[in-house]
């Protein structure tokens, strides 16, 4: 709605700012160099290097090291930018995050970037960060502090993108197993609606089975041996994210033929079992799609801009901006097979460029919620 | 280790020097010291830190735990462990940013048969002579499957009154000293120095004589439990101030944290040997630990760890204060 009007705002400023540039230029004043700037707001800001710290509630599994990870190497990489940096984890408790948090600001930090333990536990601490004129992120799992900017996946797309995919395949009819995530937290109550409102659409497409394999692939593989002997034959399985791989190992184990379509959460377990598979058949088709851990980097460059005031970041829509899910495609299956570990979580180590363009793209109205990118080479 | 022997034991004539000496350095000195110290370190390292806004940055997140290690505390007093105050405390938030602001009556009467039900826990552990552990588990689930029909997902809005009063900081005092010194003192003299606070430690340690005197053991454990409820409550008060909102899963590390609280606060499992200072003391001492680890830097993998060897190097500390005191009496 508000998309065309504000690139239609944009546009006659940078063309008001153009017809002053040159009548400045015309004219021979010199301080035309400083207008396009001035007038796009985009370009305005300052370059500081920033103090930022990130607090992590639980770092006990693999997605989570590596957002970890990814935050350390992006702040490291980029010392023009990132003057300081800090990684505390809280080990569950959201009452410690919370502390944890305060205990930040007492530490000077600029900015905070949270993996929130809770939606709710911990908007007082974050209220208290945000009047103490720290910029304050909540990325991957959200708080829902008002003073907090989020940088979010649409899980909902995510449940709705394999549920559609699946629904095309199997034509519209099939058993299907549901093998979800954490029990009672956002992430899974999003997926799960986004892929049962496509599901609504197909009458001839059952859930005949539903398990919690925690996003983890040993978990999901225990949880589906399991469930299988009391199941009809299941035609497809819908999953979360570092879960397919185990899923199919749980198939493959049981002695199921054909083996049924399981959608792959881009673990290197998962596509490496996938491959492995369509080497058998080649007429088997699935895809992968999960969150990104490099998520993380995008949270620490969107505290950048907001403490620079660049690219306009402070007037984000609901002060929201959307990392892409990561999709990985049939044809970038073997790529990303070879390119990951066996236990490793596919991800796109995230740029300031990248991170301006979700910006740009969420201030736009149009933000980008998915990319099937190719493995990064180095 | 030294508090003082329950009512009947018949008192020896004047206190010694000595006895005098170990009653001033009681079971809450060690933990106190280990308070200041990490306190201490925390201010050389980030001078704020002993402002007053440093000061309520601080120990604020501090506050439920340490109602909570209190609550525990009366338990561990009556002699038993409370692995369900975490649920409950849980529970005690979620009635608060759910069922209190829609239905003030409601909500108060909910938390009133909460601590009801505590009383009647305590009767059967009491009466029955089941064991603490198992029961108090399975009532863990009990609160914390009411909280998540209350409230699957973590939501609510609490009170404005209850967030203002929570965080209620007046200019010169902050106001987290304020509540901590008056709940410490008030407890610790009700506990410590009134005769029904004797009884009750006297039910833990020693029944027999708490009932010989003829005092009910069952009535005393009965009121502990009742006091861990209330104790439950405002930790789950204050934490639903800070917060704001509600969520069943939010206090599932008290459970342990409390426990540590306690026995580094130089109580022990046997039953009676608590003290409210002491608690408190452990309490701040578990609590502060992991800020400490954090402005030293530790990284954040190791930290869980840390903390734990921490924990374990103050039982290892109390443990070898123990064992000079037992040399020197023996001489």
């Amino acid at each position: 709605m508000m998309n065309p009007l504000r690139s239609g705002l944009r546009r006659s400023l940078a063309i008001g700012a153009m017809i002053v540039a040159s009548a400045a230029v015309l004219s021979g004043c010199a301080g035309a160099g400083t207008d396009p700037g001035a007038t796009d707001g985009g370009a305005a800001g300052g370059d500081k290097p920033i103090k930022i710290a990130l607090s992590n509630y639980f770092n006990g599994n693999i997605w989570r090291k590596q957002m970890e990870a990814s935050f350390e190497a992006t702040a490291k990489a980029n010392p023009d930018k990132v003057s300081d940096f800090k990684v505390v984890n809280s080990d569950g408790s959201a009452p410690q995050q919370a502390q944890q948090i305060q205990s930040l600001v007492l530490e000077g930090y600029d900015a905070i970037i949270i993996d929130a333990a809770s939606p709710t536990a911990l908007n007082g601490a974050i209220q208290e960060a945000c009047d103490a004129g720290v910029t304050v992120v909540v990325f991957d799992s959200l708080a829902t502090a008002d003073c907090a900017y989020k940088v979010a996946f649409d899980y909902e797309t995510y449940g709705a993108l394999e549920a559609q995919f699946m629904a095309d395949q199997l034509g519209g009819k099939g058993n299907i197993l549901f093998v979800r995530g954490i029990a009672g937290i956002t992430v899974d109550d999003d997926i799960y609606r986004g892929a049962t409102s496509v599901l609504a659409k197909y009458p001839d497409m059952k859930i005949v089975g539903e398990v919690y394999g925690e996003f983890t692939e040993s978990t999901a593989q225990q949880e589906v041996a399991k469930i299988l002997p009391s199941l009809p034959t299941i035609d497809g399985v819908l999953t979360e994210g570092n879960d397919g791989g185990g899923t199919l190992d749980a198939f493959l184990q049981a002695g199921t033929s054909p083996v049924p379509l399981v959608i792959q959460g881009n673990s290197g377990q998962g596509l490496q079992g996938w491959v492995k598979v369509a080497q058998e058949n080649p007429d088997y088709k699935t895809m992968s799609i999960s969150s990104q851990p490099s998520i993380s980097s995008t949270a620490l460059w969107l505290s950048w801009m907001l403490i620079n005031n660049q690219d306009d970041a402070a007037n984000l829509p609901d002060k929201t901006v959307y990392a892409p899910l990561l999709i990985i495609p049939e044809e970038n299956r073997d790529a990303w097979a070879s390119a990951l570990e066996y236990t490793q979580i596919a991800e796109n180590p995230t740029t300031l460029d990248q991170a301006q363009s979700y910006v740009k793209a969420a201030i736009d109205g149009d933000p980008v919620l998915q990319d099937s990118p190719l493995p990064p080479t180095n | 280790m030294t508090t003082t022997p329950p009512i009947t034991r018949e008192r020896s004539t004047a206190p010694t020097a000595r006895e005098r000496l170990s009653g001033l350095f009681g079971p809450w000195f060690l933990p106190s010291v280990a308070a200041l110290i990490i306190f201490g370190i925390m201010v050389a390292l980030r001078p704020l830190v002993a402002s007053p806004t440093g000061l309520n940055l601080v120990l604020a997140p501090l506050i439920p735990l340490v109602f909570a290690v209190l609550a525990q505390m009366f338990v561990i007093a009556a002699g038993d462990i409370d692995l369900g105050i975490g649920s409950f405390i849980g529970l005690a938030n979620v009635v608060i940013a759910v069922i209190l602001p829609s239905n003030p009556a409601a909500g108060i009467l909910f938390l009133v048969v909460m601590v009801a039900a505590y009383a009647a826990m305590g009767v059967l552990i009491a009466v029955r002579g089941l064991p603490s552990i198992v029961v108090t588990l399975g009532m863990s689930f009990v609160w914390l499957g009411i909280a998540i029909l209350i409230l699957p997902t973590p939501g609510g809005v609490v009170p404005e009154g209850i967030v203002s009063f929570v965080r209620f900081n007046p200019p010169v005092v902050p106001g987290v000293i304020i509540v901590l010194t008056i709940v410490t003192v008030v407890t610790a003299l009700f506990l410590h120095r009134s005769k029904y606070g004797a009884v009750l430690r006297g039910s833990g340690s020693n029944a027999e004589g708490v009932r010989r005197a003829g005092w009910s053991v069952i009535r005393a454990k009965v009121s502990l439990y009742v006091l861990a409820a209330i104790f439950g409550l405002l930790s789950g008060l204050y934490l639903s101030g800070q917060t704001g909102g509600g969520d069943p899963y939010i206090a599932q590390s008290y459970v342990l944290l409390s426990i540590a609280g306690v026995i580094v606060g130089g109580g022990s499992f046997k039953g009676g040997e608590v003290s409210v200072v002491g608690a408190v003391a452990g309490g701040l001492v578990v609590g502060l630990i992991g800020s400490l680890l954090q402005f030293i830097g530790v990284q954040s993998s190791f930290q869980a760890a840390a903390q734990g060897l921490v924990l374990v190097l103050v039982l290892v500390l109390r443990a070898l204060v123990n064992w000079i005191r037992k040399v020197r009496r023996t001489l």
